[in-house]
C-alpha cells in the first residue's frame, strides 16, 4: 500500500464532500433537505461507530444501538430538563440532579459511559467466535432495553423524557460526523486496526503472528461503543425528547442497512450507504406525502417507503453483496 | 401624456402586486402532526378527520378574521423523529396552530418544536397531566379531560348515583393513563368513603394471558366489593373482563375512556353491568347533546361512518377552541391567542365544556358522558358534572 499519499484519505475527502453538501443545502434554503441532511449526519455518527467494529472485525453487531441508548440517557442525566429533572428521574443521585454540564462535555462523558459498559461486557463477549458474538450483542441490546424501560426512577421507564436542550443543528452534526470519521480513520490506520483486519481475514495466521484476537476485537469494540454512545447522545438532543423505544430494532436495522448497502468493509462505504439510504427514505417519504405534476396530484400509497427500501436492500444484497463501494476507499487506489 | 400612462401602468402593477400579496396572505395554515399508521394510528385518525371538518365549517362560515384556513397534515407514523420533523416542517410553512398526538410521549416532540417557535400546539385527546401542567411550556394545551379527573368523576358518579360503597381497584400498569385514572378514582373514593372504602387493590399487565391469580386473590380476601374499578385498555381490558365474568364475578365494572369502542363489546359477548365514560358518544350510541348528534350526522355524511370512539370529536374541539380564541383576540398573534385560551371558563365547544387557566392547560372538571352497557346494548346515561354531583345539560 502506498502509505505516503493516502494518509489523509479517505477522511479529508469524505469530510470535504459532507461539508460541500451541508453548505449546498444551506444555500439552497430548502429546509426539508437541510433537515434530512442533519439527520443523515447524525446517523452517520452511529454508522461510523458501528463500522469501526464491524468493518475491521468482520463481525456484524446487532447491539450497538444499545450503546446509543446508554449514551443518550447519560447525556440526558447531565443536561436534561432544568427544573424538571427530579420530576422525571427522581432516582438520580444528588450530584447528577444538580449538575449543569456543558453539552459537549456531556456528549463526551456519555460516550465514555457507553465505552465503559462495552469494556466490561466485551471482556466476556469478545472471546466468543464470529456469529456467537453477533447473537450475544443482540442479547445485549435486549438487556439494555429491558433495564432502561423498567428502571423507572432513573430513565422514566416507558414514558418519554422531554426537554433535552435542542442544540444539534446542521453544523453541530457535521462537526461530530467529521470527528467520528477522523477517529475511525486513525484507528483504521493504526497498528490495532491492521491487527484486527488480519484477524478478520485469517484468524489462524494472525494468531501465528502473535496477535490475540479477543483483545484486538475488544479495542475496536470499546472505541466503536464510544462513538455510538456519542451518536445516541446527539440524536437525543436533536429530537429534544427521549424514549427507550427509539433505540430499538428499527434503528438497529436502518444503521446496519446503511452499512451493508454502502460496503461493510470501508469507511467510504459507511458514508455512501448513510447518504443513499437517507436520500431514498426522504424521496419516498415526500412521494407518500404527494407530489404535484402540473395539475395532477400523485401520491404514493402509505407504507411504500418501507417496502421500496427493503426491495432496494434486497437488490443490493443479491447483485452487489459487497455493497455499493465494496472495500474501496475514496481517494485511495485499491489496497493490495 | 406618455409619462402619465407609464405612471398609471406602474401604479396598476403595484396595485396588482399588493392585491396578489393580500390574496396569498389570506390563507392561514393549521398543521396536523398526527399518525395514520403505527399504534397511534387508531387514536389519531378520527381527531384528524374531525379537525378537517372544523376547518371546513369555519371556511364555510366565511373564514377566521376574514382569512381562509387550510389544514396541512403530515403523517408522523408513530415515530418520534418523524413527529419532530413534521412539526418543524409545519412551523416553517407558517402554521399558526399545531394539532398534536393523542398521547403525550408521541406528541411531545411536536409540542417542543411548537414551544420553541412560539406556536400554539393542542393535543386532541392526550389526557396525560404532562400535557396540561406546562411541562413543555405555556404554548401547549390539550382538549382532553385529564386522566385523573376522569377517575374522580367515575368515583363521584358511582357513589352519588349508584350508591356503591366498597370498591375493588384493579390496575393495568401498561400505560400512564391507567395509572392516573386509578389514582384519581382512589383519591375521590377515599375522600367520600374513607380509607376502608377501597376493599382491595391489585395490579396486572396488559399482556398477561391469565388474571387467574388476581381473581383468586379477590375471592380469597373474603371482602365483598360493590364495584370494580378496572383501569385498563384493550386488548388486556377485554380479556380481563371476560375472565372475571367467566369466574362468576358479575359486579358492576367501571372503566375510563380506554374502555370504549365497539371492539371491546364484541370481544366480551353479553357484556352486562359495565360502565365507562367519554367526551361524547361512541359510534352507535345516541348522544344526549343535540349539537354532538348533529355533528355526527355531518361526520357520517363526509366519511361514511361515525367516529369509532367518543374521543374522536376532540380534534374538532382543538380547532374550535383555537379559532374562538383568535376571534376574541382579534389576531393570530400567539401571545394574544394564548391569553384568550387561558380565559376559557366552561366554554361550550363541540366535545364538551372547556376551561383553561394560566396554570392549567387541561380540563379537570369538565362534565363527561357516562355510558352503560347491558346485554351488549349501549346507552348514554348523561353528562355527569362532578362540581354539581349530578347530570347536567348546558345546551
Amino acid at each position: 500500500m502506498n502509505l505516503r499519499r493516502p494518509r489523509l484519505f479517505p477522511a479529508t475527502g469524505l469530510i470535504a464532500v459532507l461539508a460541500v453538501l451541508a453548505v449546498g443545502s444551506r444555500l439552497w434554503g430548502n429546509t426539508l433537505v437541510e433537515g434530512a441532511l442533519t439527520e443523515a449526519l447524525l446517523y452517520l455518527v452511529l454508522v461510523v461507530g458501528l463500522s469501526i467494529f464491524v468493518g475491521n472485525s468482520g463481525v456484524v453487531s446487532f447491539g450497538h444501538i444499545g450503546f446509543a441508548a446508554i449514551g443518550a440517557y447519560a447525556s440526558a442525566w447531565q443536561t436534561c430538563c432544568t427544573g424538571f429533572r427530579g420530576v422525571f428521574m427522581p432516582g438520580l443521585p444528588t450530584f447528577l440532579l444538580e449538575l449543569d454540564m456543558p453539552v459537549v462535555t456531556a456528549a463526551l462523558l456519555a460516550g465514555l459511559l457507553a465505552a465503559l459498559v462495552a469494556a466490561v461486557v466485551g471482556i466476556a463477549i469478545m472471546r466468543l467466535g464470529g456469529i456467537a458474538i453477533s447473537i450475544a450483542l443482540l442479547s445485549l441490546l435486549f438487556i439494555v432495553k429491558s433495564v432502561y424501560e423498567n428502571w423507572d426512577s432513573v430513565t422514566a421507564g416507558q414514558s418519554s423524557l422531554v426537554g433535552l436542550p435542542l442544540y444539534v443543528d446542521l453544523w453541530v452534526a457535521l462537526a461530530w460526523a467529521a470527528g467520528a470519521i477522523v477517529v475511525a480513520q486513525i484507528y483504521q490506520r493504526s497498528a490495532f486496526g491492521l491487527k484486527l483486519r488480519a484477524v478478520r481475514d485469517d484468524e489462524a495466521a494472525a494468531r501465528a503472528c502473535g496477535v490475540t484476537p479477543w483483545i484486538q476485537r475488544l479495542i475496536a469494540f470499546v472505541l466503536s461503543a464510544f462513538v455510538a454512545g456519542v451518536g445516541g447522545a446527539l440524536y437525543g438532543h436533536y429530537l429534544g425528547t427521549l424514549a427507550v423505544s427509539i433505540f430499538w430494532l428499527d434503528m438497529t436495522f436502518v444503521t446496519i442497512a446503511m452499512l451493508v448497502l454502502g460496503g461493510m468493509r470501508s469507511l467510504t462505504g459507511a458514508v455512501v450507504g448513510t447518504l443513499a439510504v437517507t436520500a431514498t427514505r426522504e424521496i419516498l417519504r415526500s412521494l407518500e406525502r404527494g407530489v404535484d405534476l402540473g395539475t395532477l396530484h400523485w401520491q404514493a400509497p402509505q407504507g411504500s417507503q418501507e417496502i421500496v427500501l427493503a426491495l432496494i436492500l434486497l437488490g443490493i444484497l443479491v447483485f452487489r453483496p459487497e455493497g455499493l463501494v465494496g472495500d474501496r476507499e475514496l481517494g485511495v487506489r485499491k489496497a493490495v | 401624456m406618455k409619462s402619465t400612462f407609464v405612471r398609471s401602468c406602474l401604479a396598476a402593477l403595484l396595485l396588482a402586486g399588493t392585491a396578489f400579496n393580500a390574496h396569498a396572505q389570506e390563507e392561514v395554515i393549521v398543521g396536523a402532526a398526527t399518525s395514520l399508521s403505527g399504534w397511534m394510528g387508531p387514536f389519531d385518525k378520527d381527531p384528524t378527520r374531525t379537525a378537517e371538518l372544523a376547518i371546513a365549517d369555519i371556511n364555510a362560515a366565511g373564514g377566521l378574521l376574514g382569512k381562509r384556513l387550510k389544514l396541512v397534515h403530515i403523517d408522523t407514523k408513530t415515530d418520534q423523529a418523524l413527529t419532530s420533523k413534521a412539526a418543524q416542517d409545519l412551523v416553517k410553512q407558517g402554521a399558526k396552530l399545531l394539532l398534536i398526538a393523542c398521547d403525550f410521549d408521541s406528541g411531545a416532540p411536536a409540542a417542543l418544536v411548537g414551544q420553541k417557535a412560539n406556536v400554539i400546539s393542542i393535543s386532541s385527546c392526550g389526557a396525560d397531566f404532562k400535557y396540561g401542567n406546562l411541562t413543555i411550556g405555556n404554548n401547549v394545551f390539550t382538549a382532553a379531560t385529564d386522566a385523573a379527573a376522569t377517575g374522580r368523576i367515575l368515583a363521584d358518579w358511582g357513589t352519588r348515583k349508584k350508591g356503591w360503597k366498597k370498591a375493588y381497584i384493579l390496575l393495568d400498569t401498561f400505560i400512564e393513563y391507567d395509572k392516573s385514572l386509578c389514582r384519581g378514582f382512589k383519591e375521590q373514593w377515599q375522600a367520600l368513603h374513607g380509607k376502608d372504602g377501597v376493599v382491595l387493590e391489585d395490579t396486572f399487565k396488559n399482556a398477561d394471558v391469565s388474571v387467574a391469580s388476581q381473581i383468586s386473590r379477590y375471592n380469597a380476601s373474603g371482602k365483598k366489593a360493590d364495584v370494580i374499578m378496572l383501569c385498563s385498555v384493550p386488548p388486556g381490558l377485554a380479556s380481563t373482563l371476560r375472565q372475571y365474568r367467566a369466574a362468576g364475578i358479575d359486579l358492576p365494572v367501571l372503566a375510563g375512556t380506554g374502555g370504549a369502542g365497539n371492539a371491546l363489546h364484541s370481544a366480551v359477548p353479553g357484556l352486562t353491568n359495565y360502565f365507562f365514560l367519554n367526551n361524547s358518544a361512541d359510534g352507535g350510541v345516541t348522544d344526549p347533546n343535540p349539537a354532538n348528534e348533529e355533528f355526527f350526522k355531518r361526520f357520517e355524511k363526509r366519511f361514511g361512518e361515525r367516529p369509532a370512539v367518543g374521543q374522536g370529536i376532540t380534534g374538532y374541539t382543538v380547532v374550535q377552541a383555537w379559532a374562538r380564541a383568535v376571534e376574541k383576540a382579534g389576531s393570530f398573534d400567539t401571545n394574544k391567542v394564548r391569553a384568550e385560551l387561558e380565559k376559557f371558563k366552561d366554554e361550550p365547544l363541540i366535545g364538551g365544556l372547556t376551561s383553561f387557566t394560566p396554570k392549567l392547560h387541561t380540563n379537570v372538571d369538565r362534565p363527561m358522558l357516562i355510558i352503560s352497557v347491558d346485554g351488549n346494548k349501549r346507552e348514554a346515561l348523561g353528562y355527569y358534572d362532578i362540581r354539581k354531583g349530578d347530570f347536567v345539560t348546558w345546551w
